[in-house]
């Protein structure tokens, strides 16, 4: 169903329009804060007080274009709030070695370090264009409302974001090749 | 290209389940999270007129515009000039005693202390009443002059005079009885405004005396209703907390 019918049945408080549009943005939500949090429980709790948020205001929010972008939105705030109270819980690589037994899972575990940490190296506004574009799959049109910037701000920031993490995972490659050597 | 696909294999790999028990609970709390929002934010304004809307019996509206066109069709057929301005005099105050009815009706009902209690107090009650019944009665006239001016060809200022300036007076009849200090029921009202109209219907008769009101008398006249009107509105929606059941049995019992 269209968003525009269902946030007119959730304003006449047909909870059926509710289960359906929570449904239809609840998965989407949780993986974007999930990009955000440190653990899938607090990615969770963001998501719920997005749609909290989102349903205090309903009866004053007038439906101008896609839903999607004014909960990804206001998911960009509770996550920035998140990011300024909690702060990051450091994984060293050789730990996690020691913990797994299988070569591939610990192999995997590392590219995946490298770029949890290329991203963490960006700027933040250069990581939400990373995130939105390639994790969550939202258009520039659609990022540029998000963010609430013009289309050519976006498209550039999507250049800059990748060209900066080609260079640090360029260089993550590198100390990790050297890593090897020295190990055989 | 590479980076593409490291992307996307790290998208993979961070793939989220939504657990069911989640999305329940976030719907729930959804509910719940609007239904306080909506019980704690008033409605619009424009809302609560069109509630008023409802609540206003509509027969006053069908009797005055029923009134009027009786009247246009009437004064067709009337052939002396000056009997057709008497009717319009007399019509004038009538139009205005079926407006009594319902500003009286919270006095009738005793539902003064309800209203009260609503989410609007009764001073915006009275207000949107009386927006209500100036936007509709309004229309009406508006419907009911052009057809009298094309028909019969009335000019303004004889409408003012013969018809708007009797209604403006006995308006201000209307609410000055229902903002007195004294609790008088509609009964009152509705008798001083016969009184009214029988004291201009005598007034139109005496040629004497209606000759010798020049222009700008009447124009001072109308003016000095207008205020006066405008006078007693406010006192109206100023003092109706006044007319409580309450504050009326205290007032009674001090005499």
């Amino acid at each position: 169903m269209d968003d525009f019918l269902l946030i007119q049945r959730m304003k006449q408080g047909n909870d059926d329009a509710f289960e359906k549009f929570v449904r239809k943005y609840y998965a989407q939500i949780l993986q974007y804060c999930r990009y955000h949090c440190f653990t899938t429980e607090d990615a969770e709790d963001l998501t719920q007080e997005t749609f909290l948020h989102f349903f205090g205001s309903l009866s004053a929010y007038r439906h101008m274009g896609k839903a999607k972008n004014y909960l990804y939105t206001i998911a960009g705030n509770l996550c920035k709030n998140l990011a300024k109270r909690k702060a990051p819980v450091p994984v060293e690589a050789e730990e996690l070695e020691q913990e797994l037994v299988s070569e591939d899972v610990a192999e995997q575990l590392e590219n995946r370090l490298c770029i949890e940490q290329a991203l963490a190296s960006l700027a933040p506004e250069l990581r939400e264009i990373i995130i939105l574009y390639y994790f969550q799959e939202c258009k520039l049109t659609e990022i540029a409302d998000i963010l609430q910037i013009g289309l050519s701000l976006a498209k550039y920031r999507l250049v800059r974001a990748r060209e900066e993490l080609k260079h640090s995972l360029g260089k993550e490659e590198g100390y990790e090749a050297g890593k090897r050597t020295a190990k055989l | 290209m590479k980076l593409e696909k490291e992307l996307q294999n790290y998208r993979e790999q961070n793939r989220v389940e939504a657990r069911e028990e989640k999305i329940r609970e976030t719907i729930e709390q959804s509910k719940k999270t609007f239904l306080l929002g909506e019980q704690e934010k008033p409605i619009h304004y424009f809302e609560f007129l069109l509630g008023q809307f409802r609540v206003i019996r509509k027969r006053w509206w069908i009797l005055q515009t029923l009134t009027l066109g009786l009247v246009s069709v009437g004064l067709s057929n009337l052939q002396d000039r000056e009997a057709m301005l008497r009717v319009l005099g007399v019509i004038g105050v009538l139009f205005v005693v079926l407006v009594i009815p319902e500003f009286w009706r919270n006095k009738s009902c005793d539902c003064m202390q309800v209203e009260a209690t609503c989410l609007y107090s009764l001073r915006q009650i009275y207000a949107a009443r009386m927006v209500l019944f100036g936007l509709i009665d309004t229309l009406i006239l508006t419907w009911f002059f052009v057809t009298i001016s094309g028909r019969i060809g009335f000019t303004v200022t004889e409408l003012l005079v013969q018809f708007v300036f009797p209604m403006l007076v006995a308006a201000c009849i209307c609410f000055g009885t229902l903002c007195s200090r004294t609790i008088w029921n509609e009964g009152v009202a509705i008798f001083f405004c016969l009184l009214w109209s029988a004291v201009w219907y005598v007034i139109l008769l005496n040629e004497v005396v209606y000759a010798a009101i020049a222009f700008p008398i009447w124009c001072a006249l109308f003016g000095a209703a207008l205020v006066f009107l405008a006078c007693v509105v406010y006192r109206t929606i100023h003092d109706c907390n006044r007319c409580w059941e309450t504050t009326a049995w205290k007032q009674a019992a001090k005499y």
